[in-house]
């Protein structure tokens, strides 16, 4: 439950830092996951430092991960920030490459795009220098937002050099962030590993929920980019979909998702 | 001149930082008359002998230097660039701060404009006073959220998640009025100097709030006036008000400022 100063500070600087939300016990369960989870992906293609490795951890061999969207830590808070019907969308795993161009997720007008949360955690410390989460607060909104938007590039300012809060974080800290907030990261190990767990807002009146929809169609072709082969995809969300634990709050977002076209690749 | 991507950067942000902005020779300048100042201060006269908050106006003849930074092309071509070719230079002061400072905007009204010229003296990080800024927050209605949220707050400054402008001597940041802004940690002795301008007020809610603040700046200059000298002087000193170089553009300022009430103020009480 977050307290009504953690709930004022979300809705002015759009993220929230919550120290060693995962035990240590937790954090090496993750470990262990994440390797497996990774490695028997990409076994036709092994990390080799030149892209992007991703994959959703929402199947039978990552359960942990696959637990985590509906472990309160993480599903109630954002039903406290973005209404008791959001909806749990991805729990996954990346190892990145190199730094990240500043950007948002989602755009900002909520009749264009829809908008939610991600907690992203790290599974190394992570500094300024070392590929640590920088974000913009407060530019989950407007103006700032689209002031961003507009002038940013225009800038020619490296990755670094943009003005930014910086979230350092250790193994265990999580970072929630609104999806629509600017972000980067600089530096960092070739293989720096992240996992993220998004939910978004349900979408309320047609305007709202046309835009989701649009989203929902281009995240349909989101898998296309991750280098594994389609059928990785719809297995692992085959798997959830089938909601073989039986979870209320688990179905209630499938059926909301499938009407709103998320899993029309399934 | 500003680059129109250095404007850009100032309203998006609400600052900039120019690197280096000052030679060593002029930082040596600026160094000697800061120090001389500060020397003629009751800096140590706390009772337990701590170093206090010391500030002071520089428009004087004795800091000629400093004295001329507001006429200064770099500076006042700046000034006119982001608050227009009427801009009012206000002041040109430096303190020696002590400790850190809590977040504030320099105003809170937004019918007055304007900025800040900030020179730090010495090297600044992020735990040792830098400058912090809330990006973004001099505009409405982040600036207004911001103040809800810090105002409710009993977190200490460095909680807040902000952007740190570390500088080295001779580095210049530059930031409007409504920002948010605070340090935190900082020596008995951090020292910087300041040179204010504000927009010409441009309709009769903009020259209100623009009188109404000259009163207030007023009795806040006679207050640290009265902690920082045992005799102090009056805050526009008479030989800059004089004019003698006959600067039309000073002219300009001093006749606006009186207008605007920031020189029928009351001079400094002396505690002696």
């Amino acid at each position: 439950m977050l307290t009504e100063q953690q709930v004022n500070h979300f809705d002015t600087f759009g993220f929230l830092i919550f120290r060693q939300l995962f035990s240590p016990e937790e954090v090496k369960t993750i470990n262990a996951e994440f390797e497996h989870a990774l490695t028997s992906a990409y076994r036709h293609a092994p990390f080799d430092g030149t892209y992007r490795h991703w994959v959703r951890t929402m199947g039978p061999e990552t359960p942990f991960f696959a637990g985590l969207l509906e472990d309160p830590r993480f599903c109630e808070p954002t039903e406290q920030l973005y209404g008791e019907d959001c909806l749990g969308i991805v729990s996954d795993a990346n190892r990145y490459v190199g730094h990240t161009r500043w950007h948002p997720d989602h755009l900002v007008d909520p009749t264009e795009d829809c908008y939610g949360v991600k907690f992203a955690y790290y599974l190394e410390p992570v500094g300024a220098e070392t590929g640590a989460l920088r974000l913009i607060p407060g530019s989950h909104k407007n103006p700032l937002h689209s002031s961003l938007r507009e002038n940013l590039d225009s800038y020619q300012l490296e990755i670094c050099d943009v003005p930014a809060y910086v979230c350092e974080s250790e193994p265990g800290d999580v970072v929630a962030f609104d999806v629509r907030c600017w972000h980067a990261s600089w530096g960092g190990a070739i293989d720096r590993r992240m996992c993220t767990v998004v939910y978004y807002k349900n979408p309320k009146g047609s305007e709202e929920e046309a835009a989701t929809r649009k989203r929902a169609t281009s995240s349909v072709k989101e898998p296309n980019n991750s280098g594994l082969p389609f059928e990785t995809h719809r297995d692992i969300m085959s798997y959830w979909a089938a909601n073989h634990e039986g979870s209320a709050r688990r179905q209630r977002w499938i059926d909301r998702e499938r009407e709103l076209g998320f899993l029309d690749y399934l | 001149m500003l680059t129109e991507q250095q404007v850009s950067h100032f309203n998006t942000f609400g600052f900039l930082i120019f690197r280096q902005f000052f030679k060593p020779d002029e930082m040596k300048t600026i160094n000697a008359e800061v120090e001389s100042r500060l020397a003629s201060t009751k800096r140590f006269t706390a009772p337990d002998d701590a170093p206090a908050y010391m500030s002071w106006p520089n428009l004087g003849p004795e800091t000629p230097f400093l004295a001329g930074l507001p006429e200064d092309p770099r500076i006042c071509g700046t000034a006119e660039q982001l608050y227009g070719e009427d801009a009012i230079g206000l002041s040109c002061n430096a303190g020696s701060y002590v400790n850190q400072t809590h977040w504030h905007p320099d105003a809170s009204d937004f019918h007055l404009y304007g900025f800040k010229f900030a020179l730090y003296l010495q090297p600044l990080r992020a735990h040792d006073g830098a400058l912090r800024f809330i990006l973004g927050s001099h505009r409405r209605p982040f600036h207004d959220e911001v103040h809800q949220n810090i105002g409710e707050s009993v977190q200490n400054v460095g909680d807040f998640p902000a952007y740190v402008c570390e500088t080295e001597p001779g580095d210049v940041v530059a930031f409007d009025f409504h920002l948010w802004h605070a340090s935190w940690g900082g020596s008995t002795d951090r020292r910087m100097v300041s040179i204010i301008f504000i927009r010409n007020p441009q309709t009769s809610e903009e020259e209100k709030a623009t009188r109404k603040a000259a009163v207030e700046n007023v009795q806040l200059r006679a207050t640290l006036a009265r902690n920082t000298f045992d005799t102090p002087g009056p805050e526009y000193h008479p030989h800059w008000l004089e004019n003698p170089g006959k600067s039309s553009k000073r002219q300009y300022w001093i006749d606006r400022m009186g207008e605007l009430g920031y020189l029928n103020a009351p001079q400094p009480l002396s505690t002696s």
